[in-house]
């Protein structure tokens, strides 16, 4: 009865250390299983324009997500930026070389790379 | 009966200590974080050479330097942004052989710059085809393996395309500023 008692402690031992040492693998298949988010319009137009450089800090482009590059930058306001990535700024060239974008496309781009930092 | 509450009992100390088997794998620094460090570093100084010395100095700021690809015969003349890279490059080579990296690209203007791996060819395709990306891999080049990282270079003026589009040794001709245009090659012995 004791040896029992003591085998099944140390297989719950076992079982949980393996276990704890399949953890990641088990949560990356669970996300592979989840359905892919809904790609919005903005999103859609950074990564066809923006992403190529952006993504790299290209002539320190700002990357997406990084808040110490976006927050000064988004307190001078949407519609600056706008301005700046449609005229060219620094050493972005004028929408970021594709001149058939718009400025509503921009500002849909600039949205949601300023939506990264949350 | 013993022998399994043994065997049971330092599988369990064996597994704890072991640490999943992840001991050995997080020793030393893992080889995608030391070469996207060492891209950070070229990138950073390959902008500030443009922002501060390129634009400040250049036609489009005070006028008092020439950048051209010819900029030795100049008396005003400095190397452009991709020149002063590859001095950085060339410089490194004669300082270490811990890594090494080079700026290449499927379309150079100089055929030294073009892909000689299988790896670095597979890298630089996928850098183009994946605007924002980057390429990772191992490739065995002798009795060394290493690990290989390609990174996007990108034009980002007019200046880089008219330069590439109208040298008479390009083999391409309709480059558009926001293309990719080659990868940084960095090679890091594991």
């Amino acid at each position: 009865m004791h040896v029992t008692k003591i085998l099944s402690v140390l297989f719950l031992l076992l079982l949980g250390l393996l276990s704890a040492c399949s953890k990641d693998e088990s949560s990356s298949s669970a996300g592979a299983k989840s359905a892919p988010a809904e790609v919005s319009a903005g999103e859609e137009i950074y990564k066809k324009n923006c992403k190529v450089c952006h993504a790299q800090s290209i002539n320190g482009a700002p990357i997406p997500g990084n808040k110490s590059m976006w927050e000064p930058r988004a307190q001078k306001g949407v519609d600056v930026l706008v301005q700046h990535a449609s005229e060219g700024f620094g050493l972005m060239p004028p929408k970021g070389g594709n001149v058939d974008l718009t400025e509503s496309e921009l500002r849909q781009a600039i949205e949601y790379m300023i939506a990264q930092m949350q | 009966m013993k022998h399994i509450i043994k065997a049971l009992f330092f599988s369990s100390i064996i597994l704890s200590l072991n640490g999943c088997g992840e001991g050995e794998q997080k020793a030393g620094i893992d080889p995608k974080i030391y070469t996207d460090s060492l891209f950070a570093v070229m990138k950073a100084d390959r902008t500030n050479y443009t922002k501060l010395i390129i634009k400040r100095l250049g036609p489009a700021g005070a006028d008092k330097i020439k950048p051209n690809e010819h900029w030795e015969d100049l008396p005003e003349g400095a190397p452009l942004p991709a020149q002063m890279f590859r001095a950085g490059a060339e410089a490194v080579t004669e300082l270490t052989d811990k890594f090494t990296y080079s700026l290449q690209s499927t379309w150079p203007i100089n055929s030294q710059n073009a892909p000689k791996t299988p790896m670095e060819k597979e890298g630089l395709e996928f850098i183009a085809a994946n605007p924002g990306e980057n390429f990772y891999g191992e490739e065995k080049l002798g009795d060394v393996t290493y690990f290989t990282a390609v990174y996007p270079d990108v034009a980002v003026s007019d200046a880089c395309t008219i330069c590439h589009n109208e040298h008479k040794d390009s083999p391409r001709t309709d480059f558009k500023v926001g293309e990719v245009m080659g990868g940084v090659v960095i090679r890091v012995p594991l």
